[in-house]
């Protein structure tokens, strides 16, 4: 009875079971609009995570019961996610070309501009590499970083350096502009450009070097809703709100 | 001075080894002891695998050890060689390879190590077996090979750790020829350790009994068989041990019984002395014979073996004594486990010597 | 009889259900690909390099592994000394660390400003990040507790008794290791040399972490898979079937003659 037969049998079984349950949770991307939740799943770009998360608990105090979950990686990363069903409710995106990969079936609102930031040159306090302008970066015995192409940050790096000429001595191109930021704050890297916020929230970990405004980019951060429950059109509202709008400020953004 | 003196003292664990130990060249010594006695550490402080904490190694002249002298040759740097019960040939090179290793690791080059493999292999029979793996041998040929490796340095000292141990009896007894035949050949000093009595008979010069680390006796295979000093050497050479007080001409106080034989020595110190009795002299009745037998005993038996036509009688009496007796006399005799008997022995059959 | 059948029953359902865990995954990828565009995807210019860079990068991790691994397991393996217990615990570390964990480690050690890299640079003028030596170092450090602990293994299970023998027949306690030890381990050292390659071609974390990722010089292939993921999907799945092919060869010529 036990023959091979029912054997294979019990293992298509076993398969199909196993491909059913991971079927299942890859199911839909948002969760449908069912009763009151009470939770707000936000994947945001890296640049946003002080602010975000300064922002998240001003709404959980002032809105009792409720949970924001806050998730950060480098803006194509959140795209892609998105895209392969990664549940969320908010997507904050550095940069609106970041914006266009993201598959149009998935939004829910249209898109809001939640900030803006530029680009700025970051070095470690003590400046080994001795860079104070832009044009210090394409120095031979430099170690300069920056992000990877497919990052908005990377992005609009290369076309900083284009406008300004400059074709900068690059050893390693990270995955997003936080790790871009860690070489510099643990002194492996000379210089990284990253945004000016993110120079802002390394306070003193880390020296600034301006950008000159006829070179430097200016990103968008479009703030764009997938699904539609009260508290995430609650949580959308708050994150334009003045009250938001000073964090942002706080940490380095500009605001509409 | 040639040949091996050594003056072994070391203490290991719960083991107080004490041993002087002297041969000459082409001399074959056989080592035996019970099972923890010391034998196996006494053969690795000659090859050099355990340092001495006192005394001396000297082999052909030069001193291998001296831990007080701080004298101290590493064992691939002594003239030795070593073979252990269950070969340990490399199992990845071939048994030419396997007999050239030695030569090989002195630095002689491959060819005249191959050809000095050659030779070692023919000596032990084994000329056309060259190519041959390891695993491919029988269980003796692969000691032989192992006796040939060993060789093959043209060592001074050859020691063997119970070489024929863990063979099966019918290739034990055509390796133990084919061993006597080569080492009779070897010019260096053998050292033999084993707990086969036959091996030791057969094979050796001189014997060498060590009990708990002490050397309790030596001598040639006759000496030995003629008068063992200790029941263990006893047991080995089959013969029943008493030690007792002299007490007479022709009188031996054991433990408070009285032990007829003729012309007793004058003893060792305090009179003492050893009794030996062969089992085929100790004879069995049912009841207590008559006449005027004077070893005469009461005894109850404790055990029985049945060899073949023989049977080992184990009594228990006055003291313990071993019987030997036909088959048929079991039969006759009704002999079991518990029953009582007299046992007697021909005082011409008791030996007795100073101990 | 049939509640011994009932038994194995049990047993067989967990194991196909295991099967499937490890087989899906690679189904998927080999029915995702765009079979078709293999050659085009593969054309691209960070292909190759990466590629290259994981092979050589790799090769150098086995050979120093193999040099440096080796004596140590045989260290473990003979050692009768306490503190030997604790030296494999130390050893073992890496196997559990995260390797991002063991990226921010190197750069503690090697880094600019590193306990040893600031030696190194004062001295020699040598910076060991963003370079493929800095790619060997993180797969060495991630590979090595492999391959001791499947050799130590082996070494182990090696009568020690061999080694006096070959010591009474002449041969150092170097030749001995030459010419007896690593021979008769040789099955235990393919066996942890294959582990050890696998686990450094597929490391990712202490590589970009400390390296970092420049195409050609530090982006092994983990890495360009990562990459490409965002941009050019395809490229990625293209890559990674390579990646697979590779290991499954290798690996695959390895089991039928070293390991059991």
């Amino acid at each position: 009875m036990r023959s091979l037969v029912s054997r294979v049998a019990a293992g298509v079984a076993a398969l199909t079971l196993a491909l059913s349950v991971v079927g299942c949770s890859a199911a839909g991307g948002a969760p449908a609009n069912g009763p009151t939740r009470h939770t707000v799943v936000v994947l945001a770009a890296s640049s946003l995570t002080e602010s975000l998360t300064a922002i998240a608990k001003d709404f959980e105090a002032t809105h009792p019961g409720t949970d924001v979950q806050l998730s950060f990686a480098s803006s194509s990363t959140v795209v892609t996610q998105v895209n392969q069903g990664a549940p969320a409710d908010l997507i904050a995106l550095a940069g609106t070309s970041a914006a266009l990969l993201l598959d149009a079936r998935r939004i829910a609102g249209g898109s809001r501009s939640l900030a803006s930031n530029t680009l700025e040159i970051a070095t470690p306090p003590s400046n080994p590499g001795k860079v104070n302008a832009i044009t210090d970066l394409s120095r031979a015995t430099l170690k300069v970083v920056l992000c990877v192409a497919t990052a908005p940050c990377g992005e609009a790096a290369a076309k900083v350096l284009s406008a300004a000429g400059v074709v900068a001595h690059v050893v390693s191109y990270e995955n997003d502009v936080k790790a871009t930021l860690a070489k510099v704050q643990l002194g492996e890297a000379d210089a990284a450009i990253v945004y000016h916020s993110d120079v802002v929230s390394a306070g003193a970990r880390v020296r600034g070097v301006q950008i000159p405004a006829s070179v430097n980019q200016t990103l968008d951060y479009p703030l764009i809703r997938l699904t539609g429950d009260p508290t995430t059109v609650e949580f959308a509202t708050f994150l334009l709100s003045d009250q938001s709008r000073k964090r942002l400020r706080e940490n380095g953004f500009l605001t509409p | 001075m040639t040949g091996l003196r050594a003056d072994v003292r070391l203490t290991r664990g719960l083991l107080q080894l004490g041993v002087e130990l002297s041969a000459q060249p082409g001399q074959i010594v056989a080592v035996l002891g019970p099972n923890g006695s010391g034998k196996t550490t006494l053969l690795h402080t000659l090859a050099g695998l355990i340092p001495l904490q006192h005394g001396q190694i000297q082999v052909a002249g030069s001193v291998w050890d001296n831990p007080a002298d701080n004298v101290w040759t590493s064992p691939e740097q002594r003239r030795t060689g070593l073979v252990v019960a269950d070969h340990l040939l490399f199992p990845h090179l071939s048994v030419v390879d396997n007999v050239g290793f030695g030569p090989r690791s002195r630095g002689v080059p491959k060819a005249e190590a191959r050809a000095r493999a050659g030779v070692e292999l023919a000596a032990v029979g084994l000329g056309d077996h060259l190519q041959v793996r390891p695993g491919e041998l029988s269980s003796g040929q692969a000691q032989r090979v192992a006796l040939a490796r060993a060789l093959a340095t043209d060592p001074a000292l050859l020691l063997l750790d119970e070489p024929l141990s863990a063979l099966d009896p019918t290739t034990r007894a055509q390796t133990r020829a084919d061993l006597g035949v080569r080492l009779r050949a070897f010019s260096g000093v053998t050292i033999l350790v084993t707990h086969d009595p036959l091996d030791a008979l057969s094979l050796a010069d001189r014997l060498v009994f060590i009990e708990a680390g002490k050397l309790v006796q030596e001598g040639t295979p006759q000496e030995v068989i003629a008068r063992p000093r200790d029941a263990y050497v006893a047991q080995v050479v089959g013969l029943n041990f008493l030690r007792g007080q002299r007490a007479g001409d022709q009188q031996v106080d054991v433990g408070g019984t009285i032990v007829v034989a003729p012309d007793i020595p004058a003893g060792g110190s305090g009179g003492s002395v050893c009794v030996t009795i062969p089992p085929s002299a100790v004879a069995l009745y049912r009841t207590r014979p008559d006449g005027s037998p004077r070893n005469t005993w009461p005894v109850t038996v404790s055990d029985i073996q049945l060899i073949g036509q023989t049977a080992r009688v184990i009594l228990d009496g006055p003291f313990i004594l071993a019987a030997e007796v036909t088959a048929g006399a079991v039969a006759d005799l009704r002999l079991g486990v518990g029953q009582e008997l007299w046992a007697t022995v021909k005082a011409t059959e008791v030996s007795v010597y100073p101990a | 009889m049939r509640s011994v059948r009932w038994a194995r029953a049990g047993l067989v359902i967990p194991a196909w259900v295991a099967i499937a865990v490890l087989v899906v995954p690679l189904l998927a990828l080999l029915l995702k690909a765009d079979w078709a565009g293999i050659p085009a995807h593969l054309a691209n210019p960070t292909v190759v390099p990466a590629l290259r860079l994981s092979l050589l990068t790799t090769s150098s991790t086995l050979v120093i592994c193999a040099l440096i691994g080796t004596p140590l397991a045989w260290l473990l393996a003979r050692s009768t000394h306490r503190a030997t217990a604790w030296l494999r615990a130390l050893v073992t570390v890496p196997l559990v660390l995260p390797p991002v964990v063991g990226g921010v480690a190197l750069l503690m050690a090697y880094g600019r400003e590193g306990v040893v890299g600031r030696t190194l640079l004062e001295v020699a003028g040598w910076s060991i990040p963003f370079t493929p030596v800095a790619v060997v170092f993180a797969e060495v450090f991630v590979a090595l507790p492999f391959y001791v602990l499947a050799v130590e293994g082996a070494m182990q299970g090696l009568d020690p008794r061999y080694d006096g023998l070959a010591a009474t027949l002449g041969a150092s306690p170097w030749r001995t290791f030459r010419t007896v030890v690593v021979p008769m381990v040789a099955p235990g050292i393919a066996s942890g040399a294959a582990l050890a390659w696998a686990r450094a071609l597929g490391e990712f974390g202490a590589t970009i972490t400390f390296a970092g990722n420049f195409p050609g010089r530090t982006q092994t292939a983990p890495l360009a898979v990562y990459v490409a993921l965002e941009s050019d999907p395809q490229a990625a799945i293209a890559l990674s079937l390579v990646m697979l092919l590779i290991s499954v060869v290798i690996l695959g010529a390895l089991r039928g003659r070293w390991l059991r």
